[in-house]
């Protein structure tokens, strides 16, 4: 009796596992790269990557012009076509492969095939289109309240390198 | 009859632009999907993000121009921001937010997001993306830095040349 019991026990319990391990499973790298062609990760990375070049092109002009104030349009001009040549040169599809295996780790078979379909789908194509745009328009709705809050920051540290000029320079020297 | 016909059409024209599909999304329907998507917290995840991005940037700037600022100042400022970051709206921020999404979202839009964004791949996604976008970014900086590294070699060169330009003596017609 007991060991019909056992077996019932075994019988009934085995399929379960089996049927979560199902929903458990693990995504392939096909799979995720079908997710990606279908989010359209490779023109998005590419988007990304633009956009901090051109952030960070902005901060070098800066930096370059006030350390080297002799420097011409032309020169900078010179700068920026070797930042794009050297862009060209950074391969998406290299970045992609490093992020696959973090998307596996990540999600489930279950997980990529949802995700697959909801992104197919007129609204997650859409989405997908029009995120930059609502991302960029929402980066722009809050800058005056990021900006508000850099400013108090930034004029604080004006009091405090002023307060260390008047405490420098009214020491008495030796 | 031609004014007839023509009133139909306009009448089925505007029922077909009225279409339940391309309603746009209310101010609370928004609210509720930013609810569901934790919209709250992200906003103010990244704040903290972009602060201690903002805070390092700061330091090495005070250090190479403040050499004199002791530590206990940059706590100090430290202390500072971190309070002014308790007191971020992040609030409005959210508030500044909805018109935008009901700007490019319709009804159905949002109730397709709401059906995905509940389901348990959709919660799973909103709970791993923030960790899925760190090691993507973590894996992919061996590959800007070596980019950005080049971009600097080339920015160098570029001031040595300009620097070695403004060595060499001017013409005297410069001055004039």
């Amino acid at each position: 009796m007991k060991t019909r019991c056992l077996l019932l026990v075994l019988f009934l319990s085995t399929p379960i596992p089996r049927l979560i391990a199902q929903s458990d499973a693990p995504s392939s790298r096909d799979d995720i790269m079908k997710l990606f062609a279908v989010m359209k990760v490779h023109d998005q990375t590419r988007l990304v990557m633009e956009s901090v070049a051109t952030q960070q092109r902005a901060m070098m002009h800066d930096g370059l012009r006030r350390r080297y104030p002799q420097i011409t349009d032309a020169e900078i001009a010179r700068l920026d076509e070797a930042t794009l040549d050297i862009m060209r040169e950074v391969s998406v599809d290299d970045m992609l492969n490093d992020m696959i295996p973090i998307y596996q780790k990540h999600l489930s078979k279950k997980d990529v095939d949802a995700m697959s379909a909801f992104y197919a789908s007129d609204t997650g194509q859409k989405l997908l289109r029009e995120m930059p745009a609502m991302t960029t328009e929402s980066m722009r709705a809050t800058a005056p309240r990021m900006q508000a809050i850099m400013e108090k920051v930034m004029n604080r540290i004006e009091q405090m390198a002023r307060e260390d000029r008047e405490k420098n320079g009214a020491a008495p020297k030796p | 009859m031609k004014n007839w016909l023509l009133l139909s059409l306009l009448l089925a024209s505007q029922l077909l632009a009225q279409s339940p599909a391309d309603v746009p999304a209310s101010h609370q329907e928004i609210q509720d999907l930013f609810a569901l998507m934790h919209v709250r917290e992200q906003v103010g995840q990244v704040m903290e993000a972009i602060a201690i991005q903002q805070r390092t940037i700061i330091h090495d700037n005070l250090k190479r121009h403040t050499p004199r600022l002791t530590r206990q100042d940059l706590a100090r400022l430290d202390q500072f921001t971190i309070d002014i970051m308790k007191d971020l709206p992040i609030d409005d921020t959210v508030e500044d937010m909805i018109p935008i999404y009901q700007r490019h979202l319709t009804k159905s839009d949002v109730e397709a997001m709401t059906t995905f964004y509940s389901s348990s791949t959709g919660q799973k996604l909103l709970r791993e993306m923030p960790l899925m976008t760190v090691e993507s970014m973590q894996a992919a900086s061996p590959r800007i830095q070596a980019l950005m590294d080049k971009v600097m070699e080339r920015a160098a060169e570029m001031a040595d040349d300009a620097k070695g330009k403004s060595a060499t003596p001017k013409p005297p017609s410069d001055k004039q």
